[in-house]
Formats: C-alpha cells, sequence, structure tokens
C-alpha cells in the first residue's frame, strides 16, 4: 500500500514535466538536411511568439558566416535571415532567446551543402 | 540531464551558479524572518543571531538577483561579456518575467532589514517583506500559468515552507552549540513540532502545483526533466529522513541531555543543509539546462524538446527547400 502511494506522489510530482513552453516547431533548412547549394533563407518557426535575441551561422570550424538577419528583436513566430554565399560543407545555426513565459532558451540545427 | 549539463557552456555554469545561491540566500533571508516570528523558545540571544542573519542573507540575496540579469543579458547574447553589459538586452531582461520577479524580490528582501527597527510593529513589516520575497518565486516560470493566482498561492507556501525549514538550521545548530542541552532541546522540539505542518504544506502545496500544472504521466520520467525531478525527489526524501531521525530520535536526546546529542544534532543539521543545498542546485540546473516537455509535445512526432538545451527536433514542412 505504501509504495502504491510512493508511485502515486511520485507520477502526480513528475507530472509537472507536462508544462509548456513555447518550441521550435521547424527549421528551414530541416536539421540535418543535404542542400545543393546555399538556401535563399534560414528560417525557424516557433509555436509561441520567441524573441530571438541572438543567432548565428557557424561553418564545421567554428567560424562565423555572415547571415543578414530579416527578423527584429520583438516577440515572433518566426525568424528568418539570409546567408550569403556558402561553400560546400557542414553549417551550423545556433540561436538564443526568451521564450513567451520568460525561460532563456537556446537551440541548433545543422545542415550539409554538397559538393 | 547530465549529458546537457557536460555541452553546457561558461555562462549556463555561472547562471546556475548565481541561481543556487540567490535561492539559497533568499530562503535563509525570508526563513530567518519566519523562524524569529514562530519559534517562542529562541532566547534574545539567539534571536538577534537570528535578525543579523536574515539582514546579512537579504543584502546577499539582493546582490545575486541583480546579478541574474546580466547573466541572463549574457547567456542571450550568446554567452558574451558585452551582452552583459548591453543596455538593449539588459532592458529586454529586465522586462521580462525575470525582471518583474527580481523587483518585487528586491522590495520585499528592503523590508527585512526593518527587524531591527525598534518600533511598533515593525516585525510585521519584515515579516511582510519575508513573504513578498517568497511570492516573488511565483511571478515567473510556470507559476503564470492558469489557474494563475491558485498558482502563484501555491508556489508562494511552497517557497515560504522551504524559507522557514532552511532558516531554522542556523538557529538550532547555534543552540545546540551555545546553550544549555534543555534549552537547545526545547528549540528543536518546537521546531520539529512546527516543521511537521510546515513541510507537509509544502509537500502538498508542490504536489498540487504540479498537479495543476501537468497530466500525470510517468513516461516524463524519460526526459532530461523528468530525471533531475527524480534526483530532487531522492535528496528530498533524504532532507525527509534526516528530519524524521532528529525529531524522533536526536531531539529526545538533546532533551535529556544525553553525551554528545547536540554534537550529533549539529551533525545532522549540517548533512540537512548540504542535502537542501544539492537541492537548490538541482533546482537551478533543472530550470536552467532543461523544460519539461511541453503539453504540445504529446501531439508531436518528435521527441520532446528541451527549451534551454540544444537538443533540439526538425520536421518536414511544407515550405522546405
Amino acid at each position: 500500500m505504501k509504495s502504491r502511494l510512493v508511485i502515486a506522489i511520485a507520477a502526480m510530482l513528475v507530472s509537472g514535466a507536462a508544462l509548456a513552453h513555447s518550441e521550435r516547431e521547424g527549421t528551414t533548412p530541416a536539421d540535418g538536411a543535404l542542400l545543393t547549394e546555399t538556401p535563399e533563407m534560414i528560417h525557424m518557426v516557433f509555436d509561441d511568439p520567441m524573441r530571438v535575441t541572438m543567432a548565428r551561422l557557424v561553418n564545421a570550424d567554428g567560424a562565423e558566416m555572415p547571415m543578414a538577419r530579416g527578423s527584429g528583436l520583438e516577440p515572433s513566430l518566426e525568424f528568418h535571415a539570409e546567408p550569403e554565399s556558402l561553400a560546400p560543407g557542414r553549417y551550423t545555426v545556433e540561436w538564443r532567446g526568451l521564450a513567451s513565459d520568460g525561460h532563456p532558451m537556446q537551440g541548433s540545427f545543422s545542415f550539409q551543402i554538397a559538393d | 540531464m547530465i549529458d546537457t549539463l557536460a555541452s553546457a557552456d561558461t555562462t549556463v555554469w555561472l547562471s546556475i551558479l548565481v541561481k543556487t545561491l540567490a535561492y539559497a540566500a533568499t530562503l535563509v533571508a525570508a526563513g530567518s524572518v519566519l523562524v524569529s516570528a514562530s519559534l517562542r523558545e529562541l532566547t534574545e540571544d539567539g534571536r538577534g543571531a537570528l535578525r543579523r542573519m536574515a539582514v546579512i542573507g537579504a543584502l546577499a540575496a539582493a546582490i545575486l538577483s541583480l546579478l541574474r540579469v546580466p547573466v541572463r543579458a549574457s547567456f542571450l547574447m550568446g554567452g558574451s561579456i558585452d551582452g552583459a553589459i548591453d543596455l538593449m538586452m539588459l532592458g529586454i531582461v529586465t522586462e521580462s518575467p525575470l525582471g518583474a520577479s527580481v523587483i518585487v524580490r528586491l522590495i520585499g528582501l528592503a523590508l527585512i532589514p526593518a527587524i531591527f527597527l525598534p518600533m511598533r510593529g515593525a516585525r510585521w513589516i519584515a515579516l511582510i517583506g519575508a513573504l513578498v520575497t517568497c511570492a516573488s518565486f511565483a511571478l515567473r516560470g510556470h507559476a503564470l500559468g492558469d489557474p494563475r493566482l491558485l498558482l502563484g498561492a501555491l508556489v508562494t507556501l511552497h517557497i515560504a515552507g522551504l524559507a522557514f525549514w532552511l532558516g531554522a538550521f542556523a538557529p538550532l545548530a547555534r543552540a545546540s552549540r551555545r546553550e544549555p542541552a534543555a534549552r537547545a532541546g526545547a528549540l528543536a522540539h518546537e521546531f520539529g513540532t512546527k516543521a511537521f505542518w510546515v513541510v507537509g504544506a509544502l509537500v502538498i502545496a508542490g504536489a498540487i502545483t504540479l498537479a495543476l500544472l501537468g497530466a500525470t504521466k510517468l513516461d516524463a520520467l524519460a526526459t532530461p526533466y523528468g530525471q533531475a525531478f527524480v534526483i530532487k525527489l531522492a535528496l528530498f526524501a533524504g532532507v525527509l529522513g534526516l528530519a524524521a531521525l532528529n525529531k524522533v530520535r536526536l531531539t529526545p536526546e538533546l532533551q535529556a541531555a544525553a553525551p554528545g546529542a547536540a554534537q550529533r544534532l549539529r551533525r545532522s543539521i549540517v548533512v540537512e543543509g548540504a542535502l537542501v543545498l544539492a537541492i537548490l542546485a538541482t533546482t537551478a540546473a533543472l530550470t536552467t539546462v532543461t523544460s519539461p516537455p511541453a503539453e504540445r509535445a504529446n501531439n508531436a512526432p518528435s521527441q520532446p524538446q528541451t527549451m534551454q538545451t540544444a537538443s533540439l527536433v526538425s520536421r518536414d514542412f511544407p515550405w522546405r527547400y
């Protein structure tokens, strides 16, 4: 009986894990995408307004690539930026931001440009 | 959780450290006021030490809480020092729930030194300050969800309970070291009796809060957030065990002036304090590098996404290249 009670309490406590934050729903290019040319746009979509405070594009060596940011610092469901022409190789988009509930967020996704 | 921490950068570690210390100092400051107001067995000397502890704690909590703003700004700018002093970023953080929470906390902490004022009602001002300080925890994170008022009250109650518990460590240790065994035993007995109800309220408030916020799914254990929560629960179970030992065995021994009882109680309090610190550190890490799986994740085909970490998911979209 006691062990059942403990499990029930643990379940109830852990159930707090089902709370909502804004999430990044998808990206362009998709994470892991293999492209034949430089993407026209780096695009992220969130399911709740996100204030993207930092976004940068880095190559496999960690060097930052030029990228013209198209979105401002206001909370938005979308973020976009235009990269300059990229050589073949692997690239990662790193971003940080504030979710609508005030939580700091960070994330990254990668894509590859084939030779 | 461990993987996420292993890949965390300096700003994240700094954030966890500052957050842990801010939690501890804030709880000690508020808790010292709550303990001073509720334990009658405190000696005048002990009460004086507790007042000093409240003020020192409030000062440390104010500095650490303020420090969280530039640390957050730095994180948002990719971990750079420039970010910590970037006025626009500091403004964004101040406008966020963290900013509101820090401002309310500073107001509460500023009222705590009133505990020293030689005037009628000063104790009540400090008490209000302690409760406002506890309420500041309800102004951010998931406490902002619905039903907001109830969640805010429950979070405040939970924090006040924790503060009372934490605030009693120093006076109990002090009494066991400096005061006659009977006197220290009486204080420990009074604390044990009141803590029984306080801890009960703390646990119930925490459990209802979580039940209100989420569903009942054990698969959350598979997420970093769930795992960190289990660590927190395990540490809490350890604290409860020690608290029970103090109440059932060590306090009666102290009251009976058994040889070495005071020393054993002090040792137990030190371990209890270390465990509480570990709980606070786990909570700080939990809220910094992981996030609960979103409700929407229930409908999502991908793994739950952590908010603050880089373990992101990607899906096919119509506009994909």
